[in-house]
């Protein structure tokens, strides 16, 4: 296959499949085509799993090329990688998910390790807010009083300690905040619809590269 | 039977006309139209980055945010970051700076592969093993490329996407790794700590503009050019809401619900 029908192909599908999308949101279609358009999105579901299949893959030869290499440090994480990748599809393949073993092994390792990592991953978010929120410059300062304000509001002590924090912070969660929030938003969504007509038209090229051209 | 399906027709005038005007400005911009546009600090940024990591003998680290996929509302931002990666691969490449990029999208996984491929062949060079990893989304990814900043001490951080809590971890393990951090979501909820904790940081539609800018396709600049007028028109049609809201003026509101 030549590299212009390799580009050009992709940019045709997307075309296609982008204009018509578009077409049945916006235009009162019969409900065959609207069904149709339903099939395209079972579609794309499926085409995401099969790349979610690809992302194992390069996680499994990743994790596999530095067993085999021995790599100092990393090899040992590596062998419990690679369990934990097979172990989990295995079970569920052979015993189902409502079976014993897999919830005990999903409630025992899987949710243990994520409610660990969140213990850890708390003290350095911790930090990080309190960089963020230190009032080195006017805008750290103003996010700073906005943040208090906006704890005040929630914690039951600020209640305590003056009647108008309460409805200060919910002021500045209503008004502000929201204002800002779609101000931001609009502007965002011109910026997707401005990417979104130079991938339907083939310009943006970003999701058909590859083959060193 | 009415031809455009009810509540949508505002919504479907938006879009040819913001289409239209896109097409327009992109013919214009090819047939010789000069558009001086303002230049991003973020984009120098990323040279910034590049040539200290050079000068410092260390990596430069990027990554696209730890949600969203190509299927869903969040599908702009993660192209949006495939472009900053691809450029900063470019450079890279260029200068002989070792890049770790971390993906945790595996339908986007494919796309970096090819382009940071493009990349490199660009400049006759082959992507060096391991450049791309995949860690899965979750908290995997959060610690993943925390702990890659700090233990490889990234000269300087590029991290563009759609990011959510993550945001204020890693742009942090940046900050103590002390590399120059260029960063930038369209989630609005994380913008403050980006805006608080990096260099260069890019707001909202600055992710896409940068992305454009970044393509090297003068025609792309046309779409960027494009999107003032509409912001122009946003900015009115709000203030005529509120003035329409106070005034008791229900016409003009009901008219953009149609």
């Amino acid at each position: 296959m030549s590299q212009l029908t390799k580009k050009s192909t992709p940019v045709m599908i997307t075309f296609i499949i982008g204009f018509f999308t578009i077409l049945v949101y916006f235009i009162a279609l019969p409900s065959s085509v609207t069904e149709a358009s339903s099939t395209l999105n079972g579609w794309a579901t499926t085409i995401v799993a099969l790349a979610i299949g690809f992302g194992t893959i390069v996680l499994l030869r990743t994790h596999t090329m530095r067993v085999m290499q021995r790599r100092k440090g990393e090899w040992v994480y590596s062998i419990v990688i690679i369990i934990g990748i097979l172990i989990f599809p295995l079970l569920y393949l052979t015993i189902g998910p409502n079976s014993y073993l897999y919830k005990t092994f999903y409630s025992t390792v899987n949710a243990t390790i994520g409610a660990s990592i969140y213990g850890l991953v708390l003290f350095t978010l911790v930090g990080g807010m309190y960089r963020t929120f230190r009032a080195k410059r006017l805008n750290g300062l103003l996010l700073m009083i906005s943040a208090c304000l906006v704890m005040l509001q929630i914690a039951p002590i600020g209640d305590a300690i003056w009647s108008g924090f309460p409805i200060l912070g919910s002021w500045l969660m209503d008004y502000p905040t929201v204002g800002v929030y779609r101000g931001i938003m609009i502007a965002s969504a011109f910026g997707a619809l401005a990417i979104c007509f130079r991938t339907l038209l083939g310009y943006e090229g970003g999701h058909v590269s590859g083959g060193g051209e | 039977m009415a031809i455009i399906v009810e509540g949508r027709i505002i919504g479907f005038i938006i879009l040819v006309a913001t289409f239209a005007t896109f097409y327009y400005l992109i013919d214009q911009v090819k047939k010789g139209r000069q558009i001086r546009l303002r230049r991003l600090p973020a984009i120098d940024g990323i040279d910034e980055i590049v040539g200290r990591a050079v000068e410092l003998g260390r990596p430069v680290f990027f990554t696209n945010g730890g949600t969203g996929s190509l299927s869903g509302v969040l599908a702009p931002q993660l192209l949006a970051g495939v472009r900053f990666g691809t450029y900063l691969a470019k450079k890279c490449a260029e200068l002989d700076a070792k890049l770790i990029a971390v993906d945790c999208h595996p339908d986007v996984l494919p796309l970096l592969v090819g382009n940071f491929d493009d990349a490199y062949k660009f400049h006759g060079k082959q992507v060096p093993p391991e450049t791309i990893l995949y860690i899965p989304q979750g908290y995997s990814y959060t610690l993943g490329c925390g702990s890659l900043i700090t233990r490889e001490r990234a000269a300087g951080t590029v991290m563009v996407g759609p990011f959510q809590h993550e945001a204020v971890f890693v742009a942090e393990a940046g900050l103590e790794a002390g590399a120059l951090q260029v960063a930038g979501t369209a989630r609005s909820s994380q913008i403050a700590y980006f805006a608080a904790l990096v260099d260069f940081p890019l707001i909202g539609e600055d992710i896409y503009a940068g992305a454009a800018y970044l393509s090297e396709i003068p025609e792309q600049l046309g779409t960027i050019y494009g999107e003032d007028p509409f912001k122009l028109a946003s900015i009115i049609i709000s203030l005529l809401a509120f003035i329409s809201y106070n005034l008791n003026i229900p016409w003009l509101l009901n008219l953009l619900t149609i």
